[in-house]
Parts: structure tokens; C-alpha cells; sequence
């Protein structure tokens, strides 16, 4: 039972960290309370979780054959380890990258053949999720400021749309967090761990550790985050937290848990470069790409270090 | 109820601006009732000076109100600061009506006719720009693309009396009586000073605007 603590210390991270993309500016901002964001967030990534979670089980558990309960305790611990150290430097981490690094760092260390294709498809989405969001939020907000040109607007009307924009847009990326993510945290357990226990509910039990991320800890980092980025008009912010979700969604289907981080900044410059590419931060997109690399190599690295001493 | 109106709080405030902006108006009013008074040496222009401090005492009130209205949750947090902001603008307008009063009740300049006749000028001229500035702001809640072209309109009006300041301060300093011209200058631009604040809050309302362009 103790091998679940890595896998649950990951859903908190998840939790703490990845809900700031959902609603930071609204409540760094005092456009929605904490406790109302951290309730609309709860309710809808335990949702998610149970309804779609399990879609996104079998590319994660079944990247090689079949593992000991070790190999999966060192996995998440590698992942947990990598999320939590690159989270101190400030770096838009990605859980799936490091779950993948580490499950790839004990299949090799193991010498065990690993599945090619969904190697491919895993890497192809990651590369694809910033470009998807981008195109996204550059559609949507385009579409958005071609409608508000047509209509007669005053600061009422546009304030209760931000209001309940941000309300509806939270709701969906709380969704889609849930539905796109609990299968790093409990996705490798479903598949690989026989414990009697249903694909359903494994991505339950996930989705409660990412809630209790939110509960306890998420505050600090909706106020850091929100405060970032106050210089993003709150309209824009609405349309990326959209688009981030939509990307999210659309990855569920395909069945590949990608990065909401990385999502949120793809879809920030979506935004930005509706005004104009010279409104595109370069830089954070940079740091996605050292990203893409640095994780799975490190959370591999920790977790090969954990299988040895195991 | 309609979800894209104003909460019942907001809409409260928004009768309070409303009330605040007359109040303001009044000021105006009163204070080229002063200077046709002085001109036709029809009555005793300081009756139009206690009406200034008075409708400035109640508009004081009304600010007071609308400060703990808005600090008790109406609007978004985001708009409070902004709508406190443009308020104090344009109380800072009242004030100053007060003080343009309390100077000529205090010392008394002896403007000739035509001078008088530009100093009215300029009075009503700023009585305009206010009446499209509260035009301007009742349009902010219902269609803001009117808010800018009558901010704008704000600008020439004051533009417009910066250029007759000018020429007014010119001709009064033509005169050899330093004393009286220095009270004569200090009058005018006391005077000046309303379009321009009447422009700072325009440029509040501008900057409402253009931080929620799409």
C-alpha cells in the first residue's frame, strides 16, 4: 500500500501547481474567491477523473511490458522527485514528461522492450499540445474579437462576461485536468498493479489526491502565478484557460496525458499574437523545449537511482 | 434577471455617479451665473458662491457614499479603483468651482467687460466639456466606442480655452497696474484649471476604455 505514496505525493503536486493555470489571474485578481475556485476545481477535476480518466490509462501503463510493484514505486517516486525539483526552479514542468522519463528509466534499466509506437505518439503529442493550444487561442480569440466588434457593449455587459467567462472557462479546464491527467498519477497502478480494483476507481483515487493539491497548497501558487501575469487582459486569460482545456480535451481522446503548463503557455501566446508576433514571449516557449528534454531526463535519472537502491 | 446587468449594489452607485455628476453641473452653473452677475452688475455674485460651496458640500456627501459602496463589493475589484479614481476627478472639478468663487468673494479683480465676456466664454465652454463628460461616462456602461470620440471632443473644448486663456492673459498684463493684473491672472487661471481637470477625468475614462478594448 505504501508504493501509492509516490503516486499520491504526485496527484498533490499536480494539484497545487496545475489548478494556478485554471483560475490564478481570477483569484490573484479578486474576481472569484479561493474558496469558490478551489470548490468549482474539486468538483470537476474528480468528474473529469471518473469520466474520462481512464482514457489515457493504457499509453501510460502499457509503455513497456510488465513491471513489479519496485519498478512502479520508483517510477513515481523518480516522477514526484523531478516534478518537485523543477517546480523549485520555476520551470513549467510536466508531470506526464516525468512520469514517462521515469517509467523510461526503469525499462532500460530493466532491459525491457519498449513499445515504440507509443513512444512515438506520446513524444508527437507533447511537441503538438503548445502548437495546438497556440492555433486554438489564436482561432478563438480572433473569432471572439470579430463578435465583439459586431455587438453594441458597455463595461457591464463586459465585465459579467468576464465574470461568467472565467466561471465557465475554470469549470471546463478543471474538467479536462482531471479527464487529461489522473493518468500520471494512478494510470501505472490501473494497468500494471492488481489490486481488484476498477480503471473507474483507480482514476477516482487520483482524482482525490489532485484535490487535496488544490485544497491545501494551491492558494500560494494561484496568488504567484496570477500575479505574473495581471498584464494579461482578463478576456485574454479566459480565451487561454479555454483553449488550454480544449487542447487537453482533444489529447484525452487520443488517449495521451500531456502538459497543462505547457498548454497554458502555448495558448498565452496564441493569444498575444492576435495583437501581433512581436507579443510573443519566445523565451517561455524556449523554456517548454529545455523542458521537453530536461524532465524525462531527470525523473529517469531519479528513478533509475531508486530502483538501484531498491 | 439578466445575467449580462447591474447587481442591485451596482446599479445603486450608478444613481449615486449620476447625482454626484449634477451636483458637480450645478457648480458650473453657479459659477458662470457669478461671472454674469459681476458683468451686469445685476445682483450680488457671491449668492452664487454659497450656492458653489453648498452643492460642493453635497457633493462631497455623495462621494463619501459611493467610496463605501463601492469598498463594500459593488463593481469588480478590477473597476473599484478606476471608478474611485474618475470620481475624485471629478469631484476635484466642484472643488475648484469652490475655489473660483472664494477668490473673486476674497479679492475682488476688476475684469473690463470684455474680459468678463471671455472669462464667460470660458466658463461655459467648460460647462460644455463637462456635460459631454458626463455623456462620455453614461456611455461607458452603454456602448464604448462613443466614449472615445467624446473624450476627444473634450480635448479641443479645452484646447479651445487654453487658446483664450492665452490671449485673455496677454491683454490683461497690457495694463500698467502689476498689483490688479497679478489678481486678474491668478483669477483666470483658477478658472482655466476646470477644463483641464474636466480633461483628467476624460482621460480616466479613456483609460477604462482602452484596457478593455478587445
Amino acid at each position: 500500500m505504501f508504493r501509492i505514496i509516490p503516486g499520491a505525493l504526485l496527484g498533490w503536486g499536480l494539484g497545487a501547481n496545475d489548478t494556478s493555470n485554471i483560475f490564478g489571474t481570477a483569484v490573484s485578481n479578486n474576481i472569484i474567491k479561493f474558496t469558490h475556485a478551489a470548490i468549482i476545481t474539486s468538483v470537476f477535476v474528480l468528474i473529469g477523473s471518473y469520466l474520462e480518466g481512464p482514457k489515457t490509462f493504457d499509453t501510460i501503463g502499457n509503455l513497456f511490458g510488465q513491471l513489479t510493484k519496485n519498478d512502479i514505486f520508483a517510477i513515481a517516486l523518480g516522477a514526484a522527485l523531478a516534478v518537485a525539483f523543477f517546480t523549485y526552479l520555476s520551470l513549467p514542468i510536466s508531470t506526464s514528461q516525468a512520469v514517462v522519463g521515469s517509467i523510461l528509466g526503469v525499462g532500460f534499466i530493466n532491459g525491457q522492450q519498449l513499445d515504440p509506437y507509443r513512444l512515438i505518439k506520446i513524444v508527437l503529442c507533447w511537441i503538438t499540445t503548445p502548437i495546438g493550444a497556440f492555433i486554438i487561442a489564436f482561432i478563438l480569440y480572433t473569432l471572439l474579437e470579430w463578435v465583439f466588434t459586431k455587438i453594441k457593449y458597455g463595461i457591464t455587459f463586459y465585465n459579467n462576461f468576464i465574470k461568467i467567462g472565467i466561471i465557465i472557462s475554470g469549470i471546463f479546464g478543471a474538467y479536462a485536468l482531471g479527464a487529461n491527467n489522473v493518468g500520471n498519477i494512478t494510470g501505472i497502478y490501473a494497468v500494471q498493479m492488481d489490486m481488484g480494483l476498477s480503471p473507474k476507481l483507480w482514476a477516482l483515487i487520483g482524482g482525490v489526491s489532485i484535490t487535496i493539491g488544490v485544497i491545501t497548497y494551491s492558494k500560494k501558487v494561484m496568488v504567484t502565478v496570477g500575479k505574473k501575469i495581471t498584464q494579461m487582459v482578463p478576456l485574454m486569460t479566459l480565451v487561454a484557460v479555454m483553449a488550454e482545456s480544449i487542447t487537453m480535451i482533444i489529447y484525452t481522446q487520443i488517449g495521451v496525458p500531456v502538459s497543462t503548463s505547457q498548454a497554458i503557455v502555448g495558448a498565452v501566446a496564441g493569444v498575444g499574437a492576435v495583437k501581433g508576433f512581436s507579443n510573443v514571449n519566445f523565451k517561455s516557449l524556449g523554456r517548454i523545449g529545455i523542458g521537453w528534454i530536461m524532465t524525462p531526463i531527470s525523473a529517469g535519472i531519479v528513478s533509475i537511482l531508486v530502483k538501484v537502491i531498491l | 434577471m439578466n445575467i449580462f446587468s447591474s447587481g442591485k449594489m451596482e446599479k445603486e452607485v450608478k444613481v449615486m455617479i449620476q447625482n454626484h455628476f449634477n451636483l458637480v453641473s450645478d457648480c458650473l452653473e453657479n459659477t458662470i451665473k457669478m461671472l454674469v452677475a459681476i458683468k451686469e452688475k445685476k445682483g450680488n455674485p457671491t449668492d452664487s458662491t454659497f450656492i458653489i460651496h453648498k452643492k460642493e458640500k453635497e457633493a462631497d456627501i455623495i462621494r463619501r457614499e459611493i467610496l463605501k459602496k463601492i469598498e463594500t463589493g459593488a463593481f469588480m475589484p478590477s473597476m473599484r479603483s478606476e471608478l474611485l479614481n474618475l470620481i475624485e476627478r471629478v469631484d476635484s472639478v466642484a472643488n475648484k468651482c469652490e475655489c473660483v468663487g472664494d477668490y473673486y468673494s476674497l479679492f475682488r479683480p476688476d475684469f473690463s467687460d470684455n474680459e468678463l465676456s471671455q472669462l464667460i466664454e470660458i466658463a461655459e465652454m467648460s460647462k460644455e466639456a463637462f456635460r459631454v463628460l458626463h455623456e462620455a461616462y453614461n456611455d461607458l456602461f452603454d456602448d464604448f466606442s462613443l466614449v472615445i470620440p467624446l473624450c476627444q471632443k473634450i480635448e479641443y473644448l479645452e484646447e479651445k480655452i487654453d487658446r483664450i486663456e492665452w490671449k485673455l492673459q496677454t491683454e490683461v498684463f497690457k495694463d500698467k497696474d502689476i498689483a490688479m493684473n497679478i489678481l486678474k491672472k491668478d483669477f483666470i487661471m483658477s478658472l482655466c484649471n476646470i477644463s483641464d481637470r474636466i480633461e483628467d477625468a476624460s482621460d480616466m475614462l479613456e483609460v477604462m476604455v482602452v484596457r478593455r478594448k478587445i
